[in-house]
């Protein structure tokens, strides 16, 4: 969505008009879910971190001033929603219960066996991501699957860019490592 | 992938392994990466270690974006007319 349409769509939500709202809610909703399913590993899950996105942002409409982008804005409610959410799951009850439906990308290549191999690619990197500790998960989903910039991931996280990049360091080194399906120490220069 | 190096080499390796993810990203000052490449061409082991480390980063990259469900959408909807409603009927109440 343009910028200029953006900006008249929340000015007319902020007056009350509900319609502009979902339009913002349509061009927006993937990215939030797409971070909260990458995040939690669950749909249900990122179904409430989707719903707790927008009504924030319904309820705090005069409140959000525009000095960053609105993607960037949910993003960072998003996220936030969601690392609570794991908090939460850790005291009770484990997270990622349905890895297999978080992995549900749609694939682009009719083989069959290209079609199992990419599943299967794509369900041991869902998984190595969620093995991650949940704040280089958060960095590793925005920067790299959501293709944020760096400073853009640094100010929806709260981070300095020197601490998103050293945790992108750490999240893009530990899946290498998973990946490679190896845990020698000595694995890394 | 083992490292072959000794001590003082494995060491220089180590301090190059924590500038690849900005190397990779394009987001080293030309000086750096200059020394980056240097090492890369004399080090087989730093090659082997940012190629997988590259790799890495363009499968998951591929992991891309999710589409919403249509029934987790029409719940957003329904969630989001419901705090609508519940706004307007508090501010009623407060005038």
């Amino acid at each position: 969505m343009n910028p200029d349409k953006e900006k008249d769509l929340l000015a007319a939500a902020r007056s009350g008009d509900r319609r502009s709202f979902e339009q913002l809610v349509r061009s927006h909703q993937s990215h939030v879910y797409s971070l909260a399913l990458r995040m939690l590993g669950d749909p249900a899950d990122a179904e409430d971190v989707l719903q707790e996105t927008f009504i924030a942002l319904y309820q705090n409409l005069g409140r959000f001033q525009e000095r960053s982008r609105l993607s960037t804005y949910l993003y960072r409610l998003a996220a936030n929603f969601a690392l609570m959410k794991l908090r939460h799951l850790r005291t009770h009850g484990g997270p990622g219960r349905d890895l297999a439906a978080a992995a549900e990308i749609p694939d682009l290549r009719p083989s069959p066996l290209e079609h199992a191999v990419r599943r299967e690619l794509r369900d041991r990197l869902q998984q190595a991501l969620l093995r991650l500790p949940p704040d280089e998960r958060a960095v590793l989903v925005l920067r790299d699957v959501e293709g944020l910039g760096g400073r853009e991931t640094a100010q929806a996280l709260k981070l300095s860019l020197p601490a998103m990049k050293s945790r992108l360091h750490r999240g893009r080194e530990a899946l290498r490592r998973m990946m490679l399906d190896r845990t020698d120490p000595e694995d890394s220069p | 992938m083992s490292t072959k190096h000794d001590r003082a080499g494995s060491h220089h390796c180590r301090r190059m392994a924590a500038v690849f993810s900005d190397y990779l990203d394009r987001d080293l000052r030309e000086a750096a990466c200059r020394k980056v490449d240097e090492h890369l061409k004399r080090c087989p082991d730093c090659r082997l270690y940012l190629d997988t480390l590259s790799r890495t980063i363009t499968l998951y990259r591929g992991l891309g974006g999710v589409r919403v469900p249509k029934n987790v959408e029409s719940r957003l909807f329904a969630t989001i007319r419901l705090a609508a409603a519940k706004k307007k009927q508090t501010k009623r109440t407060i005038r």
